[in-house]
């Protein structure tokens, strides 16, 4: 068990709806919350995971990104401790992913295709979770409370699972695995199928949790990744193609990316050209610019600079200028290459 | 958390469960259905004998009984002890074992499987010991179906207590003892269907697979029974005394009846304490075998 522990002795605010409660949680504090060490899983003929090592920090919002059959919900099912590694080891917190009494409480999970009990309602669903978490009948009723009210579903209390909606057996879904204030929260395909209004509202929560757990993602939505994520891993056919910071892996700290507009229609009724002329020399000459990459058919001039002699604020700022001066119409500036292309460039075939 | 809560939590949870769902209609038909049918088996039965006999007295009848088999051989004490147990409850608790494996079947061929099939029980793996929410699910199934037959026991015997076959005093001791001996049994069948529903995802074939089970359980005590009165039939053709052929009927069980645990019943009623204790022995080692097996192999299942 490589993960360093300290213990650490916290207080936790537990709200019940007529009062304020105190809870006092001992917790360890783990410096890596979740950790994979060459996690192969085989399922008959198909190697669904090839000897993958992760290592979480706690406190990350971590993403799992990914095309279809990359592996990212067999390693999330590994993590959540519903599948056993052929081989390697899955640790949560220092513990085994599968060691429910060493984790309870302390890992919530929210599985992507898992459906809740159709006949029990809302509330005593999450009452049960709660019980089985070690909560006693009042704890269990006022955890549920508040993580359904973090949610948005508290009026849903009475209602039986079974009649609820998608996006509102989600939220129910993400409320169990937020029961009691878990350490590390796993959350697959957080807003799968959800209109973009909840989808919103459950980015801003998980952005909320930031700071308080560890929280692990397995999504396709590479904006919404991006968005949220302080790292992701990047998967492709069960092996890790890469990993690290969001920044580190779209480059943000290494190259921007202008999209250029297109002239005005006046201009090119009168004979302008559609794309102007750019002042690609003066870029060149921006201090620290390395190199510039102008592709006409997307309209998209990549300017790559040396971290070390500037940054992305300096030469965006200074691109900005040469190119408006040059009467450039611009379109949208990135830092980076955006989530979405590094993972086509990394995953294409 | 020890694991006797975790039980404890998803066993009370399976009884609402059961309670409230479909289930609790089909149980509540069920049960009203069996009492009518074991009142109607009991009544034929019980004015039947007394009337081959032509004894209507109750006491009367017990012991002409009594006599009987004293006559046939039996021990003096154990031929009063079985003259003195109520037909109607007998009669109650073999319909009891009957109609046990068949709520067993019914009520639990999806306890697990239906879990399994939806990933329902995703949402349980991460907060129980899997082997804690397999023993929980089996303890809930064993008490909703100890809940019915009981429901079942005290709706007939209010029925034979009316008629004047059974008194109070009978209700309390032998009432409460064969329902006790019939959810013992039940727990038997509990177990089978508790493993096989947890090795399927698919509830329509883990049902299937119960009734299978439950047939290949019910065929060696059907064989046993039917070869030990075969026997005693030919003998008796040949001139074999009475009392010996009863006798043989009795004694000469074969090991592999053992594997229908309804042939329980017999040493679970017997004055002798030994045999009520074999009796209790064979319930516990299916029940051990088959739900220790469940739970060794679910803790390995990826869900």
């Amino acid at each position: 068990m490589a993960a360093e522990t300290s213990e650490s002795t916290e207080s936790a605010p537990s709200s019940a709806e007529g009062g304020a409660a105190q809870t006092t949680k001992k917790k360890k504090v783990h410096e890596s919350a979740v950790k994979l060490t060459k996690a192969t899983k085989r399922f008959g003929n198909n190697l669904a995971v090839d000897e993958l090592s992760l290592n979480v920090r706690a406190g990350w919002i971590y993403g799992l990104i990914g095309p279809n059959g990359a592996g990212k919900t067999t390693t999330f099912s590994m993590m959540a401790g519903y599948l056993e590694p052929t081989h390697g080891e899955v640790e949560v917190l220092g513990f085994s992913a599968r060691s429910v009494d060493e984790l309870r409480g302390r890992l919530g999970v929210l599985p992507q295709d898992a459906l809740l009990p159709a006949l029990d309602r809302v509330g005593e669903f999450l009452i049960h979770m709660g019980r089985l978490q070690g909560l006693s009948s009042a704890k269990a009723i006022s955890a549920a409370r508040d993580s359904l009210r973090e949610v948005g579903g508290l009026d849903w209390w009475e209602m039986r699972c079974g009649t609820l909606s998608h996006g509102m057996a989600k939220r129910v879904s993400l409320a169990q695995a937020l029961l009691d204030d878990p350490d590390v929260v796993l959350l697959d395909e957080p807003t799968a199928g959800l209109d973009p209004r909840v989808a919103y509202e459950v980015r801003q929560l998980v952005k909320k949790l930031k700071g308080k757990c560890t929280v692990v993602i397995s999504s396709h939505n590479l904006q919404e990744l991006e968005e949220v994520c302080d790292a992701a891993a990047i998967l492709d056919h069960g092996k890790l193609i890469a990993s690290g910071t969001i920044a580190e892996l779209t480059a943000a700290s290494e190259e921007i990316h202008v999209r250029v507009g297109r002239a005005p229609k006046a201009q090119v009724a009168a004979g302008a050209s559609r794309t102007p002329t750019l002042p690609l020399d003066a870029i060149r000459a921006i201090p620290g610019v390395t190199r510039y990459e102008w592709d006409e058919d997307k309209r998209d001039l990549g300017v790559f600079f040396d971290r070390k002699t500037t940054d992305a604020e300096t030469v965006i700022g200074q691109t900005l200028w040469i190119l408006l001066n040059a009467q450039v119409r611009i379109s949208g500036v990135t830092k980076g290459r955006g989530l979405e292309q590094r993972v086509m460039d990394l995953t294409d075939e | 958390m020890s694991p006797a809560s975790e039980i404890a939590l998803v066993a009370g949870r399976e009884l609402k469960k059961s309670i409230r769902s479909v289930k609790g209609i089909i149980l509540a038909i069920l049960t009203l259905l069996g009492s009518f049918l074991a009142v109607l088996i009991c009544i034929w039965i019980e004015t039947g004998v007394r009337k081959d006999v032509g004894i209507e007295n109750t006491a009367a009848f017990q012991q002409a009984y009594e006599d009987a088999a004293v006559k046939a051989g039996s021990d003096p004490a154990v031929a009063h002890y079985v003259a003195h147990m109520p037909i109607s409850l007998i009669t109650f608790l073999k319909v009891l074992i009957w109609i046990g494996p068949m709520l067993v079947a019914i009520l639990g061929f999806d306890a697990v499987s239906g879990d399994i099939q939806h990933r329902t029980v995703r949402y349980w793996t991460v907060r129980s010991r899997r082997w804690s929410y397999l023993l929980g699910k089996f303890f809930g199934l064993w008490g909703i179906v100890s809940i019915v037959t009981a429901a079942l026991m005290v709706l007939s015997s209010i029925a034979v207590l009316i008629r004047g076959f059974i008194t109070f005093g009978d209700f309390v001791t032998w009432g409460i003892r064969c329902w006790a001996i019939s959810a013992l049994i039940v727990g038997t069948w509990t177990a089978v269907a508790t493993f096989v529903s947890s090795r399927f995802k698919t509830p329509l074939l883990a049902l299937l697979t119960t009734f299978a089970a439950f047939f290949c359980m019910w065929l060696p005590g059907f064989i046993g029974w039917a070869v030990r009165w075969g026997t005693a039939i030919s003998s008796a053709k040949t001139g074999g005394r009475a009392g010996e052929t009863a006798r043989a009927v009795i004694a000469n069980i074969h090991w592999y009846e053992y594997l229908y645990p309804n042939g329980y019943d017999d040493l679970l009623l017997s004055p002798k304490p030994l045999h009520v204790a074999e009796g209790i022995g064979a319930c516990a080692v299916y029940m051990i075998v088959f739900v220790g097996l469940a739970a060794a192999l679910f803790a390995k299942k990826d869900v």
